[in-house]
């Protein structure tokens, strides 16, 4: 059993980052904008969840090439 | 015939029919979906795959078995169809607007915001699709890029070449709104599969080898989108396996030989039942 946490306050700008979505072999992780689009403008505040879980293998190349420590992964045995 | 064939093409290509781009089909409810679409599109798509991975048998059985409410729902609301070039070239020639905008899908799973692959078309007069949809939205309206047939015509080949997969989307079955260009990681529909899940039909076509003229050189099978080729090393030839074929015609366009065709896969009895 994997767990991966996103910690929101380490992870600024997932959106201009986005280096753990590109890494991860799985294609584990998606990103979504968590207070929705509004008319006229930028889409802003964006999310990195887990959304493949049974894909991940709890390989921890998310947690490792995340430049800001954003990303923890547990695994339970 | 796939069921859209026989539903919204009276027996013919659905998607070559130009009463399914018709501007009488764009009324209220659909432009509100469509808004909606756009405006939901990384947060829906995100839930809804979060939603597939959670599945466990036998709901997990009966999803890989074509019916889950999920696909019920994007057959009336959002639907593919693998298109070769030739007829994606027929669709273009049809229209009267098209417009290139960034690839939602990308975005939702990659975090890239101006990747341009989806082409939206129109066959009537109206600016819905370059102005109405996503001037509300400059995620998308940023991108956005208003191309000639011809011009449209030379990146669709490009795009071949370089082994993404053309599809047709509706926008409120049967109402068509766009040609997608995909590959297996960088697109919403193809991660559904993973879960057994296939937001679109095969193409009304499968590809074949002469194995006459195949050197057995395996470009085809590293460009397959849908893993459908292997390498005989026996025969020193790259096989197809048709049933596992999509018809989209990646390999022939990379194959320098042409040594690969698409047949018309209604007239194959067996792949004639395959969507």
């Amino acid at each position: 059993m994997v767990q991966i946490e996103w910690d929101d306050k380490k992870c600024t700008s997932p959106r201009d980052c986005h280096k753990c979505l590109d890494a991860c072999p799985g294609g584990v992780l998606m990103t979504y904008p968590r207070d929705g689009r509004k008319p006229g403008k930028v889409a802003q505040d964006w999310a990195i969840m887990p959304v493949f879980m049974t894909l991940c293998t709890g390989c921890k190349i998310c947690a490792e090439i995340c430049p800001q420590n954003a990303i923890t992964v547990n695994v339970a045995e | 015939m796939c069921e859209f064939c026989i539903e919204h093409g009276q027996g013919t290509k659905w998607y070559l029919q130009t009463k399914n781009y018709a501007e009488e089909l764009l009324n209220e409810e659909r432009k509100r979906w469509i808004t909606d679409f756009y405006e939901k599109f990384e947060e829906d798509s995100t839930n809804n795959l979060a939603i597939l991975d959670k599945l466990v048998p036998p709901d997990l059985a009966t999803a890989k078995a074509g019916r889950s409410p999920l696909l019920e729902q994007m057959k009336e609301q959002h639907f593919g169809q693998v298109v070769p070039l030739e007829d994606v070239e027929k669709i273009l020639d049809l229209t009267t607007s098209i417009t290139r905008v960034p690839c939602a899908c990308r975005s939702a799973l990659h975090g890239i915001y101006d990747d341009r692959f989806c082409y939206n078309v129109a066959i009537f007069k109206s600016n819905f699709w370059p102005t109405g949809v996503f001037e509300q939205w400059p995620d998308y309206s940023k991108g956005i890029e208003i191309l000639t047939i011809e011009e449209a015509k030379k990146e669709f080949q490009k795009l071949d070449r370089n082994g993404l997969v053309h599809s047709v989307w509706t926008y409120g079955t049967p109402f068509i709104g766009a040609i997608c260009n995909c590959g297996p990681r960088d697109c919403i529909a193809f991660r559904m599969m993973e879960r057994g899940q296939r937001p679109f039909f095969k193409a009304e076509y499968v590809a074949a080898i002469d194995l006459e003229q195949c050197n057995g050189c395996r470009d085809c099978i590293k460009i397959c989108p849908f893993g459908a080729i292997t390498y005989s090393p026996a025969l020193q030839k790259c096989i197809i396996n048709q049933m596992q074929c999509f018809g989209c015609g990646a390999c022939r366009a990379v194959c320098t030989l042409e040594a690969i065709t698409l047949l018309d896969r209604n007239a194959i009895p067996v792949l004639a039942k395959e969507w």
